[in-house]
């Protein structure tokens, strides 16, 4: 009898425990937080979003097809905009049926394999650092600057990359050898939203004022928010309370990005395809300082990012946006040093000597640029407020960036300077970029018609 | 000759070259209809269209504004020199579109002097094919190859150097192996694959 009991009282501790387990894993698999799940952290890419697996596998696993199509889904439009040097329409060809046997460039996952944070590589690849030389390991043979070179010198900064090498091609290289490390003209683009509105609609012309305020009667405004709205861009380019607060006739207290991206859909969509905004993209809680995977300042772990973080609602000041609300955050050595460089003491003097051209360098300068773009045939400019396009692999920031004040040269040399990117550009780059010379030599042989003598 | 599925789609894709006013190919295009056409019709006719397109680009658009009105400049960075894409190249993105768009097709444009060294004869067939075209001018080369598992009927056609751009632009190009072309010379060859 006493012996039937403890085998039945094991038998209630193993139900339990079963049921306790399955209770577990279903509440995970039900819930957002599917850690339990995971085959091994995402890679920096995508850790964000880790747990929310459908995002890339679809319904289904082990399905590439479902897997190929969400790379493209969210990367294509940036692969597309840096004119991307390995397409798989290149490798679609059956004449490269060798290659692909070899190395299947026409899928992501063939370099850039998820859940392997041990053999992750920088720009998120997995595959062994000689990938370059299953094609291209000839390359001496038409380009002899190049023999001797060992494969880990292909994507020295610089050099080359194997999508974006907008900045790095050689006829570019030529075309902008001579330039100055500091152009004599070093303008930065200026946003142009208020006219693009303005050009759509009269209303943005009108500046407002107290009596204009369109609040329902119930909804108390304080004198201190009415200040703020009335030196705001807003007031001055006819946007009353409703135009953000109105959500289908009803006030809302915290308007959402969805409302803001009424009048700033483009910044919006560079926002959620951030690092800073995927979360969101994703209907998931929006990122806390604490989830990153960078140095950042412990005071603010707390600290959730969406347009208001660095937006705030309703004394916003792009100057803030621009430098405190990153530094508020942001505690990495570049971060830290960003108020001793020349970058910043450059933007003091303009800023003091209230120079209308021009705003000096600010953080968002370089890492949420004013680019150039068309919206409907219309050319505009506006903030990119996705810094991936400018982040990684960092020549990605050459022409959009740094080349509105510095010659190609000194941009890339800079750049492949890791001392300078940690005090924040406070001096000149140390080493040499061989890439200009290689490309010169071949320039001068073209002229004198001696190209099939580049043996040097 | 046994009608294949392969034969079937280019039956159809025949019809859509016909209405679409290929000229050269209306005989054997019209037996189609009922019967199915062979590859090698197939090819030709597909080469007939490139071959049309790329000389008007080439004659009425670079040639006319490069050369003859002098308003605009071709250039292999046209995007950023803001002029227009070299013939070679607008040959090559068509090439790339119908790769995307997963046509029961694929072509490229090769040479035995390529500037771009990936466009070298690599497979048998084009080493073989672009030697042909080569030595017996006027004639094209048709064979099948087995590549990646799958077998392709494979036409290799003789692209002639038609205007003064064509030759000027190979013969000064800093990675040309070649710098004595003249108009009317086989510069390189046209590789059709069509599987089977």
């Amino acid at each position: 009898m006493i012996r039937m009991l403890k085998i039945n009282k094991w038998w209630i501790i193993w139900v339990a425990f079963t049921l306790a387990l399955t209770a577990y894993y279903a509440n995970s698999l039900a819930g957002n937080d599917k850690e339990v799940f995971l085959p091994g952290k995402a890679s920096n890419g995508h850790y964000q979003i880790e747990n929310k697996c459908n995002t890339c596998h679809g319904d289904g696993f082990d399905d590439k097809e479902t897997l190929q199509k969400s790379c493209i889904r969210c990367h294509s439009k940036e692969l597309k905009a840096v004119n991307d040097s390995h397409p798989k329409k290149k490798f679609t060809n059956p004449r490269n049926a060798d290659r692909v046997a070899l190395l299947d460039a026409r899928i992501c996952t063939t370099c850039h394999i998820e859940h392997k944070t041990d053999k992750t590589l920088s720009m998120g690849v997995t595959l062994p650092e000689d990938y370059c030389f299953i094609c291209h390991k000839d390359v001496a043979k038409n380009r002899p600057s190049h023999k001797g070179m060992s494969f880990e010198t292909c994507d020295d900064a610089g050099c080359h990359n194997y999508h974006d090498n907008k900045a790095l091609y050689e006829e570019y290289l030529v075309k902008h050898n001579d330039q100055k490390n500091h152009l004599d003209d070093m303008i930065l683009p200026h946003k142009d939203l208020k006219k693009i509105f303005q050009e759509k609609n009269e209303k943005f012309k009108i500046t407002l004022n107290e009596k204009d305020i369109d609040s329902p009667d119930e909804i108390e405004i304080s004198q201190k928010v009415v200040y703020q709205w009335k030196t705001t861009a807003h007031a001055k380019s006819g946007v009353n309370c409703n135009e953000c607060h109105d959500k289908k006739g009803t006030w809302s207290f915290k308007p959402g990005i969805k409302l803001c991206s009424k009048c700033h859909d483009k910044e919006a969509d560079g926002f959620l395809a951030s690092k800073h905004g995927m979360r969101l993209a994703e209907d998931l809680t929006a990122m806390k300082v604490s989830q990153a995977r960078i140095i950042m300042r412990s005071d603010a772990g707390n600290k959730s990012i969406n347009c208001q973080s660095c937006h705030s609602d309703h004394a916003f000041n792009t100057e803030t946006a621009a430098i405190d609300a990153c530094l508020n955050c942001h505690a990495d050595k570049h971060s830290k040093s960003y108020k001793k460089s020349t970058h910043y003491r450059s933007y003091l003097a303009l800023k003091n000597n209230n120079n209308a051209q021009n705003q000096g360098v600010t953080c968002a300068t370089c890492h949420m640029p004013r680019i150039s773009i068309y919206d409907n045939y219309v050319e505009r400019t506006l903030v990119d407020h996705n810094q991936n396009n400018t982040l990684r692999p960092n020549e990605k920031m050459v022409r959009a960036v740094c080349m509105n004040c510095h010659g190609l040269k000194f941009s890339l040399e800079s750049l492949a300077d890791n001392t300078l990117i940690e005090n924040n550009f406070n001096g000149i780059p140390k080493q040499e970029n061989k890439g200009f010379e290689m490309a010169m030599i071949r320039e001068e042989l073209k002229k004198k018609g001696l190209i099939k003598d580049d043996k040097k | 000759m046994k009608l294949t599925k392969t034969h079937l789609s280019l039956s159809a894709l025949s019809i859509g070259l016909i209405l679409t006013g290929v000229s050269g190919c209306n005989k054997e295009s019209t037996a189609s209809v009922s019967t199915g056409i062979t590859p090698k019709i197939m090819s030709d006719s597909l080469h007939a269209v490139m071959v049309a397109d790329r000389t008007v680009y080439t004659k009425q658009v670079v040639g006319r504004l490069v050369k003859k009105e002098k308003v605009i400049k071709a250039s292999e960075q046209f995007e950023d020199d803001k002029a227009l894409p070299l013939p070679a190249q607008m040959f090559r993105f068509g090439s790339e579109h119908v790769a995307e768009s997963n046509a029961n097709f694929s072509y490229s444009l090769l040479s035995l002097w390529p500037i771009n060294k990936q466009n070298s004869a690599k497979t048998e067939a084009e080493k073989i094919g672009l030697k042909h075209i080569f030595d017996n001018p006027g004639e094209n080369y048709y064979t099948e190859e087995t590549l990646g598992g799958t077998k392709y009927f494979t036409a290799v056609y003789p692209d002639v150097g038609v205007a003064p751009v064509c030759v000027s632009c190979h013969n000064e190009h800093k990675d040309t192996p070649k710098t004595d072309f003249k108009i009317g010379d086989v510069m390189g060859g046209v590789v059709i694959r069509i599987p089977i």
